[in-house]
């Protein structure tokens, strides 16, 4: 049997890139604050969003040269830890053809990839969708 | 007639908050005090939105994101002091001022300087190097 | 009626496209729903007094603004420097707002 999505609450489309706004700063504090409340979420990320979750960028940032010691967490790790917190409300998926078009084919194993042409069975079994930003 | 300026290059920031989770330590303002050691003197301005780098505020730069509370987001006023103690020039220009609040211009940071609106481009010709990063 | 949640995220930096979007609030609005409009990010700066005449407009005919708490204090936007009749809002608040069941909620 083919596998479908789960249902969420919520759906949010992520598109806009990292590093350029807020955006992925206001998408992980909307989602922890609608897990805070119970709620089931997935995230699907496109275009440059799913860099969020390549496992090139490892589990820490470059050092900081002014301040050597100190450790700062990749985004692929904040995801992550994210993940593994709420196995069973949270879900992470990135579009497949984004994730190959923007050389970050190769992702965490919490993160599924989708084709595109599924995007609709996800926000079928949504009970909102909002989309972040643009491709 | 504006004054001159020692420093050599001029690096203007005006798009402001850039993604403060995945940046953390590693914004443009991080960036200045090594161009100033590099070129032997550099000014910065702060335009626009960014010119709010300069404001006193009570943000926390911290953020909660599941159980983890991220504690290591940008600090563009802490920087900003640093950039300053590096013996960097930041200016602003007054109608950015304006524009961030009615209190905006009594919470400069100390050593920043006001310039008239306009009054950045007027400088420009004084520097061998003028960039938007 | 339907209860509308529309976040603003870009504020005047992105150009005419915040005064257009907070327009489709009023619009809402004057069509009889119910509409918060959230400025979150960059988007916070369209309640300083003065940033948007469409806000101003928004309030006059009876929309909630709410400003996020946090993108106002990384942008030093005090609450006093904000328009009369906004109000700090935290992304509790917006989920809480969000997962209501009928409510209709767009990001832009």
């Amino acid at each position: 049997m083919a596998w479908s999505p789960p249902p969420t609450d919520v759906l949010l489309q992520l598109l806009g890139a990292p590093h350029q706004t807020e955006l992925v700063s206001s998408a992980l504090r909307l989602t922890t604050a609608l897990l805070g409340k119970g709620a089931r979420v997935q995230v699907w990320a496109c275009g440059d969003a799913t860099r969020l979750t390549w496992t090139g960028l490892g589990e820490t940032k470059p050092r900081n040269y002014g301040d050597w010691d100190r450790e700062y967490p990749s985004a692929t790790r904040i995801v992550r830890e994210l993940l593994t917190d709420h196995p069973d409300r949270l879900y992470w998926y990135v579009c497949a053809f984004c994730a190959e078009e923007r050389g970050t084919a190769d992702q965490i194993p919490q993160v599924r990839r989708r084709p595109m042409f599924k995007y609709a069975e996800h926000v079928a079994v949504a009970g909102k969708c909002l989309s972040l930003g643009v491709h | 007639m504006p004054e001159t300026t020692t420093a050599r290059w001029l690096v203007m920031i005006e798009r402001a908050y850039r993604g403060a989770v995945e940046r953390q330590f590693a914004d443009v303002l991080s960036l200045i005090t090594e161009l100033h050691r590099q070129s032997g003197g550099t000014d910065l301005a702060l335009r626009g939105l960014a010119a709010s780098y300069a404001l006193t505020t009570d943000y926390e730069p911290a953020l909660r994101i599941g159980g983890r509370t991220l504690d290591t987001l940008p600090d563009p006023r802490a920087t900003v002091r640093d950039i300053l103690a590096a013996g960097v020039t930041v200016l602003v220009e007054e109608p950015d001022l304006t524009t961030l609040g009615r209190t905006a211009a009594d919470r400069l940071l100390p050593g920043v300087r006001v310039v008239e609106g306009g009054g950045l481009a007027a400088r420009w010709s004084s520097y061998e190097q003028v960039w938007f990063l | 009626m339907t209860d509308h949640l529309l976040v603003e995220s870009g504020g005047a930096e992105s150009g005419p496209a915040c005064e257009r979007f907070v327009g489709d609030a009023v619009r809402l609005l004057q069509d009889g729903h119910r509409v918060v409009l959230f400025l979150v990010e960059n988007g916070v700066t369209a309640a300083v007094p003065g940033a948007s005449p469409r806000v101003a407009t928004f309030l006059r005919d009876g929309g909630e603004l709410w400003v996020d708490t946090f993108s106002a204090a990384q942008r030093a936007l005090p609450a006093e420097d904000l328009l009369p009749g906004s109000r700090l809002a935290d992304m509790d608040e917006v989920a809480d707002r969000l997962l209501e069941p009928r409510l209709r909620a767009v990001w832009h």
